[in-house]
């Protein structure tokens, strides 16, 4: 069970990495909007892993305000630019 | 290590291998639209997949019942921010659909362009027309 969680921690590393590099680089609003979203899927996921790791439920709580969390400010986002363009 | 165990590795390395294939399509992708189409997958495979790994190994009632709680949230909030996401950066480019494969591009735009006039036979012969009035003119 520890490569299993070592192997799957490595792959939600990788990509954060680069969903952090799209994250930094992106040209507009949009694609760092999506850029976030990935994070905030690997960061639950991260969670939901060290649940498994640790074999308690106490984190999972942790993961539903996350994963509402990274609705509102994505559709915040998007609904900020539409009436900042008018 | 039993078959329990397998699936729930199994489920666990899938969903972590799903969210790494879709960093990288975040990172590859030419449009802001196809980024936001790859982002949408880990919301909800990924993260199933995970939580199915979980579900498997803990196994109790509270915990299979929060991860169908994600799973429920997920599936009614990703869809929802990727769609607002995708209407703004279509809406952004402000113009026909045309515009949007031209400025899609922004390595060979004349090409996409001119490709985009020859595939519209109408417009094509449009242009002919004023440019033959032009010529043929006083």
């Amino acid at each position: 069970m520890t490569i299993v969680v070592l192997v799957s921690g490595l792959l939600l590393a990788s990509g954060a990495l680069a969903a952090a590099v799209r994250l930094i680089r992106g040209p507009g609003p949009i694609d760092r909007a999506a850029a976030m979203d990935v994070l905030v899927a690997i960061v639950v996921g991260a969670i939901v892993l060290a649940a498994a790791a640790s074999s308690s439920s106490v984190a999972l709580t942790i993961a539903v305000v996350v994963s509402l969390l990274g609705f509102v400010g994505s559709a915040g986002l998007a609904i900020l630019l539409r009436r900042s363009r008018g | 290590m039993s078959v329990a165990d397998v699936i729930a590795s199994i489920a666990l390395i899938a969903g972590s291998a799903t969210s790494l294939v879709a960093g990288i399509a975040v990172l590859r992708f030419p449009d802001a639209a196809s980024r936001v189409h790859a982002a949408t997958k880990p919301q909800l495979l990924g993260v199933v997949l995970l939580l199915i790994g979980l579900g498997i190994r803990l196994g109790s009632v509270a915990v299979i019942g929060v991860v169908a709680l994600i799973v429920l949230l997920q599936m009614m909030t990703a869809p929802v921010a990727a769609h607002l996401a995708v209407r703004e950066a279509l809406r952004s480019r402000a113009g026909s659909p045309a515009n949007a494969f031209a400025e899609a591009s922004d390595g060979d735009q004349p090409r996409i362009a001119r490709e985009l006039r020859d595939a519209d036979p109408d417009a094509d012969l449009d242009a002919d027309a004023d440019a033959d009035d032009g010529r043929g003119g006083p």
